[in-house]
């Protein structure tokens, strides 16, 4: 195929020569700072930046926001309870008064409404129940006594 | 541990941040320093010009950017920025088909240092560069491939095997086809002048 004896070597020296280009490119002068340059443009790589910075700041200070979290929310808590107890708390109507209008007299003529009394249920009881009988304190007979302390006698009602 | 500590601990657990910014610049800076030459050579060898290069490079870069949390599982970061970069440079080739080429192999030529130059690469003209490079692109792709990433010495068989996703006695073959295909295509070609 090949006529001339070193025509196969020389083209394999035309090809490693011709290859040896790429492997000796050399990139134009401040390549790398082209790059970095074109990568500090982008626009993802500033949001990124933003978003980082943000999220580091909020990781860095975690324990104060979750501190000032808990604190507003018992803050609301306490408003919130204090707010629903102090509409629970309904205080009786002592009396409403009820103006006449168009009468054209003041509240000093207004009806008076009394208040309904309070229904008091079928198994309702006392707090507490007087267990003495007649008013008095009584003192058994048999009741054991220290020496020396005197006991007066207890005695009868007088009958009228 | 109790149950209730370990209830609380994890209520006051965060994820910790595993890349800030800084990491993120930190590690695209030592890629730029470490890969932005490889990656020029294997942009430059596939369009020839030296601007394109250089922004297949730049592009290869903002995707890693773009694909950041992606570093942490990429096992040979060289494979696959070349592969990133020779990608890009075949799309920016298909897309240049329909301009007119404007290689820099001349100025290439010029520009060498001649102590990376025997002295009979220097006796060879640019032109004649430009007819081999002319008949390697005529090669099939994947021989040709596997010839230009072979010209890069900082990639090994292994690498360029991982690249082409196929195993080194391929890409042997694929080197071995693709260089006596081309020999013979010189030779043809000496003997038609």
């Amino acid at each position: 195929m090949s006529k001339h004896p070193n025509s196969a070597n020389n083209s394999e020296e035309r090809i490693d020569t011709a290859l040896r280009l790429f492997a000796h490119a050399q990139p134009p002068a401040n390549f790398e700072q082209r790059i970095h340059a074109r990568l500090y443009r982008e626009p993802a790589y500033a949001d990124k930046a933003f978003a980082s910075k943000f999220g580091r700041f909020l990781y860095a200070q975690r324990i104060v926001f979750a501190s000032a979290a808990a604190a507003v929310a018992c803050c609301c808590a306490i408003v919130i309870g204090s707010v629903q107890h102090s509409r629970q708390r309904t205080f009786p109507a002592t009396g409403v008064h009820v103006s006449a209008p168009g009468s054209g007299l003041g509240a000093a003529s207004g009806a008076r409404i009394a208040p309904q009394p309070v229904a008091v249920p079928e198994d309702a009881h006392s707090r507490s129940e007087r267990k003495a009988t007649g008013g008095r304190a009584t003192v058994p007979r048999d009741t054991h006594k220290p020496k020396g302390v005197a006991v007066p006698e207890s005695t009868q009602p007088q009958k009228p | 541990m109790s149950s209730l500590e370990a209830q609380v601990a994890g209520w006051f657990y965060t994820q910790p941040v595993l890349k800030t910014q800084e990491d993120v610049s930190e590690i695209i800076t030592a890629l730029v320093a470490e890969y932005s030459t490889t990656l020029y050579r294997v942009a430059y060898s596939v369009t020839r010009n030296s601007a394109e290069a250089e922004d297949i490079v730049q592009e290869t870069f903002l995707r890693v950017l773009k694909h950041q949390n992606k570093l942490s599982d990429i096992r040979d970061t060289r494979v696959w920025l070349v592969r990133i970069a020779w990608n890009l440079a075949l799309d920016r080739k298909r897309r240049s088909k329909t301009r007119p080429e404007t290689e820099d192999i001349a100025d290439l030529v010029r520009t060498l240092p001649s102590s990376e130059l025997r002295a009979d690469d220097e006796v060879i003209s640019s032109q004649e560069h430009a007819r081999v490079l002319a008949l390697i692109d005529q090669l099939p792709a994947k021989e040709r491939q596997a010839l230009l990433l072979s010209a890069l010495e900082e990639l090994s068989t292994g690498e360029i095997a991982h690249i082409c996703s196929t195993t080194e006695s391929s890409i042997r073959s694929r080197i071995f086809r693709a260089r006596r295909e081309l020999a013979g295509l010189l030779t043809k070609e000496r003997s038609s002048r």
